[in-house]
């Protein structure tokens, strides 16, 4: 057996084999731990970008869909962001598994490093307004995002068939406004004295606006109430879509404890 | 007289010393050479001389990999680590899977009083054999995690270091391979005890 180790010691001086470079392994380590990081980075967006979706979404809407409140609620759930949450989650305790030691942790300290990791980022991701970017992003460059993947604020108020319309007012006359949706479709909406107009709402050309009502034809729209885009429309100033629903709906006013009389009917 | 001060060095002292010349890393192989050897036998059930081949590419792997040592495990179990992962690497690699028992008597009773305590020593020859097959039809990561429990005599903690997985995982590839061996033994109506 003696000569094995010499035969050995021999094969590495005539090879020369070396001991490989300390920063080549260091950097294996540490990018295992980058790894880990980056995976929980995703997980924390994920997070956001769900709660930015949900918390863009008008949750009342059942009642003018003459839907069942929890299965309006589930088909609102953003499973795209959920689902990516969950892979990224056990992608982040698989690589911490995978990190130099990570097979010693404990589950409870995995779970600890993780919670940490996912607050921190999270956090930060908040501050940069990570959630909203995803969001608005993905709506805006990936058709299939709100059309297969997810009820987005566009796709919830873009279903004529359903009562909701939305878009840019092109012009207004007494009776009508003239509407161009989000898809490039001109609209004929009819507006009469019966029609709520949400007191924020300014029904002035560029302006957006949501809309709940009839489709009567292809190309018109009989509107039963009138919101701005952004927020419910009970506040007041925030013509112009200067405010974001976030700020709006912070007010404390619930679309469903609204009287009836909290607009303004047209023609008054 | 050198050798004799080499030898009374610690295995971190002889890896720094032989990180700067070749030859210190000579005692470290003299002190892990046995145990390695019997940990390879037993783990590839390849004949002597393929062990003494894979011996020896385990000791260039570690020696490649000096300055990948963590002092946070012990050195003999991350040799044994190496070892393990280069055995399994080698059998990928030649789609070879590990071949006749070679395991010797003593060796595989221990396995089988592991899972049957109250077993005593098998006297009869074909019962013998029978027991034998038994432990070779366990599947691998059973097997592994047996040999180095109930033969090579591992603590847990060093198992988990060797085969970089959690103690939890460890502790329940112990007992399933346990009791699948003692299911074997009952299904093919083995009782030789």
């Amino acid at each position: 057996m003696d000569s094995l180790i010499n035969e050995t010691l021999e094969k590495i001086k005539e090879q020369n084999i070396k001991p490989e470079p300390r920063w080549k392994y260091l950097l294996r380590k540490y990018a295992k731990w980058i790894l880990f990081l980056v995976v929980l980075a995703l997980a924390s967006s994920a997070f956001l970008a769900g709660y930015a979706n949900v918390s863009s979404l008008d949750w009342s809407l059942y009642r003018f869909a003459q839907q069942n409140k929890i299965l309006y609620t589930l088909s609102l759930v953003p499973y795209f962001w959920l689902i990516l949450l969950a892979i990224f989650l056990g992608a982040a305790f698989f690589e911490i598994r995978k990190t130099e030691l990570g097979y010693r942790y404990s589950r409870n300290r995995i779970l600890f490093l993780t919670i940490a990791g996912f607050i921190f980022f999270g956090v930060s991701g908040i501050f940069f307004g990570i959630g909203h970017w995803f969001n608005t992003g993905l709506s805006q460059n990936f058709p299939a995002y709100s059309h297969s993947l997810m009820m987005t604020k566009e796709t919830q108020w873009m279903q004529p068939q359903s009562g909701f319309l939305s878009g840019t007012i092109k012009s207004v006359n007494n009776e009508n406004v003239s509407l161009e949706d989000f898809s490039g479709h001109d609209w004929n909406v009819a507006v009469d004295e019966k029609t709520l107009v949400r007191p924020a709402v300014d029904l002035a050309t560029e302006n957006q606006i949501k809309i709940i009502g009839t489709q009567k034809t292809a190309n018109d729209f009989s509107a039963t109430e009138i919101r701005p885009w952004n927020g419910n429309g009970m506040g007041r100033g925030m013509q112009g879509g200067g405010m974001n629903r976030d700020e709006v709906s912070g007010g404390g006013v619930d679309e469903e404890e609204m009287p009836s009389g909290g607009g303004m009917m047209r023609g008054r | 007289m050198q050798a004799e001060n080499q030898k009374e060095r610690t295995d971190t002292e002889l890896i720094e010393a032989a990180k700067r010349n070749p030859e210190a890393f000579g005692f470290l192989m003299e002190r892990y050479e046995k145990p390695l050897f019997h940990y390879i036998r037993r783990l590839s059930q390849s004949p002597k001389e393929d062990v003494e081949d894979l011996l020896q590419e385990v000791f260039i792997k570690i020696y490649q990999k000096l300055n990948e040592y963590d002092t946070a495990l012990k050195f003999s179990s991350w040799a044994y680590r190496v070892a393990h992962n280069h055995v399994i690497d080698h059998f990928r690699r030649s789609s070879a899977r590990p071949r006749t028992n070679v395991l010797e008597d003593s060796e595989w009773e221990k396995i089988i009083h592991s899972a049957m305590p109250e077993s005593k020593r098998i006297e009869n020859k074909d019962c013998a054999e029978k027991v034998r097959e038994c432990i070779e039809e366990l599947p691998f990561n059973y097997r592994e995690v047996m040999i180095l429990r109930f033969i090579e005599e591992k603590e847990y903690a060093e198992i988990m270091d060797i085969l970089a997985k959690p103690k939890g995982t460890v502790a329940i590839l112990l007992a399933r391979g346990k009791e699948r061996l003692k299911k074997e033994l009952r299904e093919k109506n083995i009782n030789c005890f």
